[in-house]
């Protein structure tokens, strides 16, 4: 086995163990602060206090019941994939899973462009220190994250309402998805805006970042050296500095764009979109427990795969890692 | 049966023309229009002069798992929302006229008084023509598995507690078995709010069937529309119109229902994505959706009103006196056009506990309790012993009157109109102090055990006036701890309001019935026990094309006549 994949292998089985306790704390905490009960409570008429008890016993919410007899009937089913029911009975599991997809569909194009504009952004700027150019990037980039992005997504639909006005007909959708079985147009009519508004807060950010790595590299010595074997100011930037500086970077995105799984609220919310972040704030204001546990754990489950990602992207960009 | 049909769709028609007039569109781009008083905005049209065809995108705000109406999980406005287009429901509500029987389930409905030796019965004549989607005719059978899964008795039935169930003794074949006979063990006025909606035998003669079967599905219908699909994970629910249906077909080709949060429901209304959405009461959303060109806002006052509950077992609030002077110290006029004004509304505070303005019977019953004094709240501070104090705030035996005002934390509105009444209560000496906690945890850890001296919340008043709120004014029953108050979380009663619900719901008579209901709105007024506030609007964004959907205030949509206007 080469060195490389045990290093990947013995970073895995970190990644299960962290996984494990991330998510028993998640159910331990939900478990230990919220309560569905309100829910039945603020039903008019509300059902019998007999059928509360018994809907809350089948899935296994009971707040008279000790936590840690909860946290056992929890923890055995989770190891089974069985994340149980929401307070209104939904298969936790299934709902997660729908979320991810969603989550998914909303997130993924707007990171990648974000990341990869932001990326390239930054370099330019970078490669520039100081000069005219470098000012004019850091100045849009300050503006951008300075705003809100709920502020930007907002913004945009006004301005796409705006234009479908103008031209009389729906060019862009500014809230949902394409309804199923919808042509590739649609798709990209629904697709356009929440990509946008994803992609320049996270672009204008990863900017700034880079923009300091690359920086720094320009002016280092091995750019220096590559230069005096004779190549090119551009070459010896594009093929030392930056892939030097993408090592930071790549890591940086990784983590940036998992935390927006589950942060990500206000732009689902924007977007009439049912994500993880919202299963998360909704789960919380129903006091219920297994969902609440779940979006947490999946949190945890994202953060792990971002280091995974960051990993595998440090052992093929660092030849000094696999040496 | 097409005779029928035809009388109804007149009657309905008058009714809903009353409003329209009350409420003609505005011009093209006018912004706002002025609120319709009135009791129904649907801009109504007749079917002849709508466009066959067309699919209606409609926005909903949540989301829900269980779909049979009677589930404890399935009690949500949404619910109804969509299984008022597929399921049956024997009677319909006429704003102008009350409750009556739909003529595509129920050929008519007898009612006979119970006597000193035999109980009150209901026999329900039913549509033979009336069947399920898989082809099983509706009959009697239905309406007694219905029944019985929803007295309270059966075990494993998931029920939400509904009043009126547990009054019916038996449901009985009448002359065939397209007849039913609901003989009840105690009188019942509202009998019309029952079997709404019915569902089949094999559903509810089965607790898992009942409480498993309209999980994520609505596997069985009878209605102008069927389910075409249920998506869970995109949130949408597809209806198309159905070809067996014995009434007149559906308008509409389908109505697809795609929930999303109210931020993205506003803007895909404003894009087109979706026709029609309900709003909530908020001047922002209703100034956005009026913006779109080619859509309105329809408004009619809905069956629901907005109240503040005051802990009549608090150590504060248990004298009467203090409560009245609470009463007196708020300005229910100033909150409500706090609330309203920015729909373009202008509304009296509402003057019952039962009945809402527009309802038969509907009396202003807040009498002298129902102004705003602060000097006689003063005055009877005074009379209670409380004494001003030196910051204002009146005191006894050392204690201070500063009551505890909940609010669900991060809503904004609520916390606006605390902020507004510990204004008003410091005029009177009364100090409120405004107390945030998790909308999870209001009611189960707060309001319910008794927790807290002020609440505001929304009560669903409205068609059945006593079946609806019963539990909230009822004296408190034995439980295995003792008294437990339940949802009567004012913890405020007597025998003389339990008597005087009684007698509305035993009573047949009409008049005699609302009489009662009045008497015992105005016992809850002389007890302090809950103020409430104002009646509030029903509000829904609908394209400006589209006909018999909006607000239909007391009624309820007719599904198969909504549809798109011919050009």
């Amino acid at each position: 086995m080469s060195r490389a994949a045990l290093f990947l292998l013995r970073r895995l089985a970190g990644y299960a163990l962290l996984l494990a306790a991330a998510s028993s704390c998640a159910y331990l905490l939900s478990a230990a602060v919220l309560d569905p009960t309100g829910n039945y409570a603020a039903q008019q008429p509300p059902p019998s206090p007999q059928t509360v008890e018994r809907q809350l016993a089948e899935r296994n919410l009971d707040p008279d019941v000790p936590l840690g007899r909860r946290y056992l009937v929890w923890a055995s089913g989770a190891v089974t994939g069985d994340l149980g029911q929401t307070w209104d009975g939904r298969p936790v599991s299934a709902e997660l899973a729908d979320r991810a997809a969603a989550s998914t569909r909303l997130l993924v194009l707007g990171a990648a462009v974000g990341a990869v504009a932001g990326v390239a952004w930054g370099a330019w700027a970078g490669a520039r220190k100081d000069g005219a150019g470098d000012t004019a990037a850091t100045l849009g980039a300050v503006l951008l994250i300075s705003v809100p992005p709920l502020v930007v997504a907002v913004v945009l639909q006004t301005l796409a309402i705006g234009l479908n006005t103008a031209s009389g007909e729906a060019l862009l959708r500014t809230a949902g998805e394409a309804p199923p079985g919808s042509g590739l147009a649609d798709q990209v009519r629904y697709m356009v805006l929440p990509t946008v508004a994803l992609a320049l807060p996270l672009a204008a950010v990863v900017s700034r970042y880079q923009r300091g790595l690359m920086a720094d590299e320009a002016g280092a010595d091995y750019v220096r050296t590559a230069r005096a074997k004779g190549l090119t100011r551009g070459r010896a930037l594009r093929g030392h500095a930056l892939r030097t500086s993408l090592v930071p970077a790549s890591t940086y995105v990784a983590y940036t764009a998992a935390a927006m799984f589950t942060g990500a609220v206000f732009v689902e919310r924007v977007f009439g979109r049912h994500g993880v972040g919202g299963m998360l704030v909704e789960a919380v204001e129903a006091g219920d427990v297994n969902a609440a546990a779940a979006a947490c754990a999946f949190g945890a489950v994202c953060v792990v795969a971002a280091g995974a990602v960051a990993d595998t992207l440090r052992v093929a960009l660092d030849p000094r890692v696999r040496s | 049966m097409g005779e029928g049909r035809a009388r109804r769709g007149a009657a309905l028609l008058c009714a809903v023309a009353v409003g329209a007039a009350a409420c003609s569109p505005a011009e093209e781009g006018a912004g706002p229009r002025p609120a319709a008083a009135g009791g129904v905005d649907v801009g109504a049209a007749d079917r002849a002069d709508l466009e066959p065809g067309g699919t209606l995108d409609w926005g909903i705000n949540e989301f829900p798992a269980q779909w049979n109406p009677h589930h404890a999980d399935g009690n949500l406005a949404t619910v109804r929302t969509v299984t008022d287009a597929v399921l049956p429901t024997p009677f319909e509500v006429d704003p102008e006229e009350g409750p009556r029987p739909d003529p595509d389930y129920l050929l008519g409905a007898e009612v006979r008084e119970a006597g000193p030796d035999r109980p009150q019965t209901v026999t329900l004549r039913l549509n033979p023509e009336a069947h399920w989607s898989d082809g099983t005719p509706i009959t009697w059978r239905d309406y007694r598995a219905t029944a019985d899964a929803l007295d309270g008795q059966g075990d494993g039935y998931r029920v939400r507690g509904e009043v009126g169930y547990d009054r019916i003794a038996r449901v009985r074949q009448g002359a065939d078995e397209y007849e039913a006979v609901v003989e009840f063990s105690e009188p019942f006025s509202e009998y019309p709010s029952l079997f709404a909606p019915l569902l089949p035998e094999s559903v509810a003669g089965d607790p898992e069937a009942f409480n498993g079967d309209y999980k994520g599905d609505i596997p069985l219908t009878a209605g102008p529309f069927e389910v075409a699909g249920v998506d869970d994970g995109a949130r949408r629910v597809e209806l198309r119109r159905s070809e067996d249906w014995w009434g007149d077909p559906a308008v509409l080709d389908g109505i697809v229902f795609t929930a999303m949060d109210q931020e993205g429901l506003d803007s895909a209304f404003l894009d087109g994505g979706i026709d029609a959405y309900a709003l909530p009461v908020d001047a922002g959303s209703f100034s956005r959706a009026n913006s779109a060109g080619d859509g309105e806002v329809r408004v009619a006052l809905g069956p629901d009103y907005r109240h503040i509950t005051l802990n009549g077992e608090s150590p504060l609030l248990r004298d009467r006196k203090v409560r009245h002077a609470v009463f007196l110290g708020v300005n229910r006029q100033a909150l409500t056009d706090a609330a309203l004004s920015g729909l373009g509304m202008e509304a009296e505070p509402l003057g019952n506990h039962f009945l809402l303005e527009g309802q038969p019977g509907f009396t202003d019953n807040s009498g002298q309790w129902g102004r705003h004094d602060p000097e006689r709240a003063g005055e009877l501070l005074d009379e209670a012993g409380w004494k001003p104090g030196e910051d204002g705030i009146r005191q006894k035996d050392g204690e201070r009157l500063e009551l505890r005002f909940l609010v669900p934390r991060g809503f904004r509105p609520a916390q606006d109109e605390a902020e507004m009444v510990q204004a008003m209560l410091s005029e009177a000496g009364i100090g409120v102090t405004i107390e945030p906690v998790g909308g999870d945890e209001l009611f189960s850890r707060y309001v319910l055990p008794g927790d807290y001296d002020m609440v505001a919340f929304v009560n669903t008043g409205g068609r059945f006036p006593i079946s609806n709120s019963l539990p909230q004014w009822a004296s408190p029953v034995e439980g295995p701890d003792g008294e437990e108050w339940r949802s009567n979380v004012g913890r405020i009663g007597s025998k003389e309001i339990d008597a005087a619900m009684d007698e509305a719901l035993e009573s047949l008579d009409e008049e005699a019935s609302l009489r009662a209901v009045n008497r015992a709105d105005e016992l809850l007024w002389q007890e302090g026990h809950t103020l409430p506030l104002y009646q509030r609007p029903q509000l829904m964004g609908v394209r400006s094309d589209l006909a018999n959907i909006g607000a239909p205030g007391f009624g309820t949509h007719q599904y198969e006549d909504i549809g798109y206007l011919k050009e």
